[in-house]
């Protein structure tokens, strides 16, 4: 996983997207508090980069 | 009965889809004999306003090759669509964008402002940059406009056919020039190649034991010529390209780049890719895999670089970042 991943975030950087976009975490099923924290971190880090933007089509 | 008639257009294209069909050779003289080209501006002199005379419908096949990236090259592709009744793109820059759709990393703004402005070779002291439209005392002078990104054809109109390649193997174009003169073109809409990946056809050996422990590039080390390049550490997009190529490159010693297209079930070729080099790589631990990973030198440039429009992605992407 954190192979594929490696070579996904290079690819990524390239196209524009900050490696901080992707996060990979290892959570069981039974540490519900730890993935609610995760995600909930996550999601505020994401939210405070803003949104990505790709050119309009021109047509 | 009148012979059928064929129209053949390049959009954004280097020309060689084009002198490709030229290349099926003594068969073009069975082509010319069997249809009526009606408008194929790198060979005949036939003009757009030829095209605008045409009843709706009236060309029987349209093969388009090259992508979109200007207005006039939108303008004609969905000119043609009316005027025929079948389309066919041939070659990867049409049926995905092709090589020119790396510009999809930039901008219209950014490559016109390189191009006119700063390569080395370029004296621009007015810094002017091509106009849309100018005023002269004879009148209005027009240039396409030039669009942020490069389209697929599929894109901007319905397609019925795909002849993949860059450029297609003259075979493939010839097999369809063939089925379509006899009336036996598969249900649309289909591609005129294998239907598996190029690792099929291939015939170097895979030992099945692949722990890559570096990434090597044909500038730098020599392949050995009978061994699978992944297994060797030479990076090659066989698994995720659709075959019917007769996987020429890899017969010829050089890894496949992909030009045939994705194959069959690839979602999107970068991201397959981008799990199939990590899943190679031998590493143990994460400081490994990122060192495996940094040895990938240009991964949007090789996994994306045929079809980089209808990637997930589209092309580079602006803003979402702190510094």
């Amino acid at each position: 996983m954190m192979r594929r991943m490696a070579v996904l975030r290079k690819a990524l950087d390239q196209l524009g997207v900050d490696p901080r976009r992707l996060r990979v975490a290892w959570i069981s099923a039974s540490e519900g508090a730890k993935f609610a924290r995760e995600v909930t971190e996550f999601i505020e880090q994401v939210r405070s980069f803003g949104p990505l933007r790709r050119y309009e089509p021109a047509r | 009965m009148s012979k059928p008639k064929v129209a053949i257009y390049w959009a954004a294209a280097c020309g060689g889809c084009d002198t490709k069909i030229l290349d099926i050779d003594e068969k073009i003289l069975d082509v010319a004999a069997a249809v009526d080209l009606v408008f194929w501006p790198i060979a005949m002199d036939f003009k757009y306003k030829d095209v605008e005379a045409m009843a709706d419908g009236e060309i029987d096949l349209c093969v388009i090759n090259g992508g979109v990236r200007n207005s006039e090259q939108e303008h004609i592709v969905k000119l043609l669509r009316r005027k025929a009744k079948v389309v066919a793109a041939l070659g990867a820059c049409a049926i995905s964008g092709g090589i020119p759709a790396l510009a999809n990393l930039h901008d219209a703004d950014g490559i016109l402002d390189y191009v006119y402005r700063r390569t080395a070779s370029m004296e621009s002291s007015d810094g002017v940059l091509p106009q849309t439209e100018f005023e002269v005392s004879e009148g209005t002078l027009t240039l396409p406009a030039f669009y942020d990104s490069v389209f697929a054809v599929p894109q901007v109109i319905e397609v019925e056919y795909f002849i993949p390649g860059c450029p297609p193997p003259p075979e493939l174009i010839a097999k369809a020039l063939e089925l379509f003169a006899a009336g036996g073109l598969p249900p649309a809409p289909a591609v005129v190649a294998g239907d598996k990946s190029v690792c099929d056809e291939c015939p170097r050996q895979f030992s099945g034991e692949v722990d890559v422990t570096e990434w090597k590039r044909v500038a730098n080390a020599v392949p050995d010529p009978e061994r699978c390049f992944l297994e060797q550490g030479f990076i090659c997009m066989g698994p995720a390209t659709r075959s019917g190529c007769g996987a020429l490159c890899p017969k010829a010693n050089m890894p496949c780049e992909g030009c045939m297209g994705k194959a069959p079930d690839v979602l999107d070729r970068g991201g397959k890719m981008a799990s199939v080099i990590g899943a190679l790589g031998g590493a143990k631990t994460e400081e490994e895999a990122e060192r495996l990973a940094g040895e990938v030198a240009d991964p949007v440039g090789l996994f994306w670089r045929f079809d980089l429009p209808i990637s997930l992605m589209k092309g580079k992407v602006s803003g979402g970042q702190k510094p």
